[in-house]
């Protein structure tokens, strides 16, 4: 050390300083650089992590001392956050270290006996699988495969999606697996299989310093992805001609940067999206070469429902409900006739956002000069029309030929770590496979079956119950055995009053929750497994660019708590292959009669190849210890067999433990940046220039798909527009964020956000204590006319992070009927006094 | 730790309280952060004497385009997360990020 005598705390300053310089691309004195680079003196040991928060996909540094994590800071190396870290990046030292920590199985029991309406009681890991098998083959006896389900999440690391979705689908022969990342971006996933045929977003981050526009579309980044808000800002201010547009139902933080703010009446970016088509083909501004070389046009079926249970009357009444997802072929001519009606007058007069902001908003795309990227997350996904939302923000982006180029990038953000990675990669939905396959197709049935080294017709060919019916099914008692694995969902689901809490209490059914802390979800079962998180083990999560990014694990987990991988593999020893699959099936692979699922499903010869000793020194690796191999690494590279050669390809195993990620297809060692664009994305062919191969016409599709109004909207009797949303300081429900005690201190309730002149009119002062009342139940919260949500009139916004204020009893459970995920943006309510 | 969860009624659950502060124990010692902010520009003096007059922020970095680099010296756990917060909500803030964060400091 070249210093004078600093002590401990002085270091830590200096060395905090200059990271943060060097993050800002600011000079540093050299005392501090120093620091810097004579960290192998500190007693620290420094590891690379992929952060546990948000699908920004941030990579952090992470120290541990006997133990624990220590210390965390921005990993320069990252081109994804370049150093920094964003306010929930502060929470990770902490997160694993709550007072209520989980620690032992327990298991609901009276007298010392398994009793639904007993007691927490603490359990053995055998006890536990016990009664949960038990459970399960009696489920399995009453109803077959469809009396058992999971619920996971877009948090699950890819090999315990992987893992978890291979045991229901292949093990117990049921589809009924669904990730939450169907409540988050469900309706960005079918708006790229209808557009492009193929998942995830054509671009990437680095568009951000490529571009001259920003269009957020229902996003709210300055609060919910800091980070890249960050590299907005900095675009912003370094270039300034470059303009950010901000549309949103209420104002909030992003409005700040904006230079054309627009706050719009809930569901009108429907019209307002068609109304921008509209102005760039009647302004003769429609990219006319790249729409007939690499588009076609699509009618798509209107009057599709609301996803509703079938005896709703809305749903009765839609005509089209049955094909929510069908188009026929029209053409450009047919089309432009189509969005002719749509006027940006008329999209004014609707959407009450001032005509010349519009016609700003409108020019950003249609003037060939200017480079556009538009981000959406909640505001276009949560939304009864969320795919045709997606459609259409890709319709302008295709019709002016503004996309797969630095700069030019329709870009759907996520708002969970692998939301991409597990819940769309893996395939964890109830609809799908891995490589964006599908268990309705035979062909990708086949092809699943046969990696996985099973019978021809294993995997059922319907889809399973997806999040919300999933909900539905218990409450009917037709969904007996379930399991739910990272995730709240009885906070983060729909109209809980009516629907999930009733299912989780229903007598007929068992209820296993995995969670590292008793959540709402957690209290409310019948079983609670104590898991393992974040760096208490090997994990890799994929973000919202394709980034693929692997951690190992850097210290123990508390007490008896496992990783949800531990807990699905061992859990299937308790299931023999002859008493789940049915006889004619066993017939055609007869070597796997008597064995265990585990011996079938994870020890069939790919799993298992890989010896203890392919860990890197120095790493603990307790699922492995626990199974005699390295089960991440068997995992990872039979799935990976899924999609290489096919435009998914990942990168061979230990590559990600040396990289700061990765954007598949990786192909010869090298990344994809830019896809479906000669040069950039390997799978397009020479000559082609852009090349839509999700189809096997090379081509996107542009759909006519109209205004259809929301499944509830106010009226004389419930005045008030509803939204939902999160606030800077909570992460989704709040089960990490709220045991950090200073964020705990700095929001801990929710309140109810409204505008001062709705407020004086009902008589209300800010601090009243109201009901927030819609025709499913109730809330008690307090009303708030400042701060940072400021809502038009006639428009509500109640954050869902808290437990005690539990804003989805009052939701209404309307999906999107082709992404089958649900609107928590819309919905009419009125404020009573208290 | 069976007892904390037992005592909860189930009916209760949905509508009342799990978590208060009391319940959630700081970590031991202090806590040493660093953070990067971006600033209106022809604001940033500004929002450096804002940021100055919070508890334990000193100013350790500035760029005329905006950005100011803010050590935090928190001498007891528990009022970082705040102080980044409230920078966060300066007026003329765009963005507060946090770079660097040691606990037990």
């Amino acid at each position: 050390m070249t210093s004078p005598k600093l002590d401990r705390r002085q270091m830590l300053k200096l060395e905090a300083a200059a990271i943060a310089a060097a993050a800002a691309g600011m000079p540093t004195t050299s005392l501090a650089a120093n620091l810097v680079t004579e960290r192998e003196a500190s007693e620290l040991k420094w590891d690379k992590a992929a952060c546990r928060f948000c699908g920004t996909g941030c990579s952090v540094m992470v120290a541990t001392k006997d133990n624990r994590v220590v210390a965390t800071h921005g990993d320069i190396k990252s081109d994804v956050n370049r150093g920094l870290n964003c306010v929930k990046g502060y929470f990770l030292s902490k997160i694993m270290y709550g007072h209520d920590r989980l620690t032992h199985p327990m298991l609901r029991k009276t007298n010392g006996k398994y009793d639904k309406n007993g007691e927490f009681t603490p359990v053995s890991w055998d006890e536990a699988f016990d009664i949960m098998a038990e459970k399960f083959r009696a489920a399995l006896k009453k109803r077959g495969p469809s009396g058992v389900g999971m619920f996971g999440s877009g948090q699950w690391t890819i090999w315990e999606g992987y893992a978890a979705s291979k045991l229901f689908k292949a093990g117990f022969r049921t589809n009924n697996i669904d990730p939450n990342a169907r409540h988050c971006m469900a309706s960005a996933v079918a708006g790229m299989m209808r557009t492009f045929g193929i998942d995830e977003p054509p671009g990437c981050y680095d568009d951000i310093e490529a571009t001259d526009a920003f269009v957020l579309w229902g996003s709210n980044m300055a609060e919910m992805h800091p980070i890249l808000w960050t590299r907005v800002t900095d675009r912003r201010l370094s270039a300034p001609h470059v303009r950010v547009a901000v549309l949103s139902t209420f104002e909030h933080r992003s409005f700040d940067l904006s230079d054309i703010g627009m706050v719009f009446k809930p569901q009108t970016d429907l019209y307002i999206l068609n109304a921008i088509a509209n102005h760039i083909i009647k302004t003769g501004r429609a990219n006319k070469d790249f729409v007939s070389r690499h588009t076609v046009f699509k009618r798509g079926q209107t009057d599709i429902g609301y996803g509703l249970r079938p005896d709703h009357p809305l749903q009765k009444k839609a005509t089209g409900a049955a094909k929510a997802n069908d188009a026929v072929d029209i053409s450009f001519e047919e089309y432009a006739k189509f969005v002719s009606d749509y006027t940006l007058e008329r999209a004014a007069e609707m959407s009450g956002v001032p005509l010349n902001r519009l016609e700003a908003l409108a020019e950003l795309y249609a003037d060939p000069k200017t480079k556009v990227v538009s981000f959406w997350t909640m505001g276009f996904n949560q939304h009864t029309r969320g795919v045709w939302c997606n459609n259409l923000v890709y319709n302008i982006h295709l019709l002016t030929g503004k996309i797969c180029a630095p700069g030019n990038s329709p870009f759907s953000l996520t708002g969970q770590p692998s939301a991409c990675g597990t819940a769309r990669e893996v395939g964890t939905f109830s609809h799908r496979l891995p490589a964006d396959m599908v268990v309705t197709n035979k062909a990708h049935r086949d092809i699943t079956e046969k990696i996985w080294k099973l019978p021809e017709g294993t995997i059922p060919d319907k889809p399973g119950y997806h999040a919300v019916l999933q909900s539905r099914m218990l409450r009917d008692g037709l969904l007996n055995a379930y399991w739910v694995q990272v995730n709240n969902n009885l906070q983060a689901g729909p109209n809980a009053n009516e629907e999930t809490y009733p299912g989780f209490r229903n007598p007929d059914n068992f209820i296993v929750v995995s969670d590292a802390y008793p959540s709402v979800t957690a209290i409310a079962a019948d079983l609670i497994l104590p898991t393992a998180m974040w760096v208490e083990k090997e994990g890799a999560y994929g973000n919202a660019e394709r980034r693929t990014q692997f951690w190992h694990q850097l210290v123990p987990a508390p007490g008896e708590s496992r990783s949800d991988l531990w807990q699905v593999m061992e859990f299937s020893k308790r299931f023999k292959v002859d008493e789940v699959w049915p006889e004619e099936l066993i017939a055609k692979k007869p070597e796997y009669r008597g064995k265990t699922l585990f011996d079938v499903l994870f020890k069939n010869g790919q799993v298992d190849k890989f010896p203890l000793s392919e860990i890197e020194p120095g790493y603990a690796n307790d699922e492995s210890k626990a199974f005699g191999f390295y089960v991440h690494k068997g995992l990872f590279e039979e799935y990976a067999a899924f999609g290489r050669g096919h435009g998914h390809d990942l990168a061979p195993f230990e590559t990600y433990h040396r990289e700061r990620g990765l954007r598949w297809p990786v192909v010869n060692g090298q990344e994809t940046r830019w896809r479906f664009r000669e040069g950039s994305d390997p799978y397009v062919k020479q000559g082609t220039d852009v090349q839509f191969y999700g189809f096997p016409d090379g081509k996107a599709r542009i759909f006519a798909l109209p205004y259809e109004a929301a499944a509830e909207s106010p009226d004389a009797e419930y005045p008030f527009w509803l939204s939902t949303g999160r606030v800077l300081e909570h992460w989704h429900s709040g089960t990490m964020t709220r045991r950090v005690p200073e964020l705990y201190r700095a929001f801990p309730e929710a309140v109810c956000f409204m505008h001062p002149d709705d407020a004086q009119e009902a008589k209300l002062r800010r601090g009243d204590e109201v009901k927030v009342v819609s025709r499913r139940g109730f809330i008690r919260v307090r009303v708030e006319t400042r701060g940072r949500d400021r809502p038009p009139r006639g428009l509500v916004f109640v954050p869902w992070f808290d437990e005690s204020k539990m804003i989805n009893k009052v939701t209404l459970d309307a999906t999107d009927p082709i992404s089958l995920q649900t609107d928590f943006k819309k919905c009419a309510v009125r404020i009573e006094r208290v | 730790m069976a007892q904390s969860h037992t005592a909860i009624d189930r009916r209760a659950l949905i509508t009342g309280r799990l978590l208060n502060a009391e319940r959630i124990v700081a970590p031991p010692g202090g806590e040493i952060a660093s953070i990067l902010v971006q600033a209106r520009p022809d604001r940033l003096r500004e929002v450096e004497a804002a940021i100055t007059t919070l508890s334990g922020c000193e100013i350790h970095g500035r760029d005329a385009r905006g950005k100011l680099v803010v050590v935090v010296d928190a001498p007891d756990a528990g009022s970082l997360g705040t102080t980044l917060n409230d920078i966060a909500l300066l007026p003329d803030v765009y963005s507060a990020s946090l770079v660097f964060h040691a606990i037990e400091a």
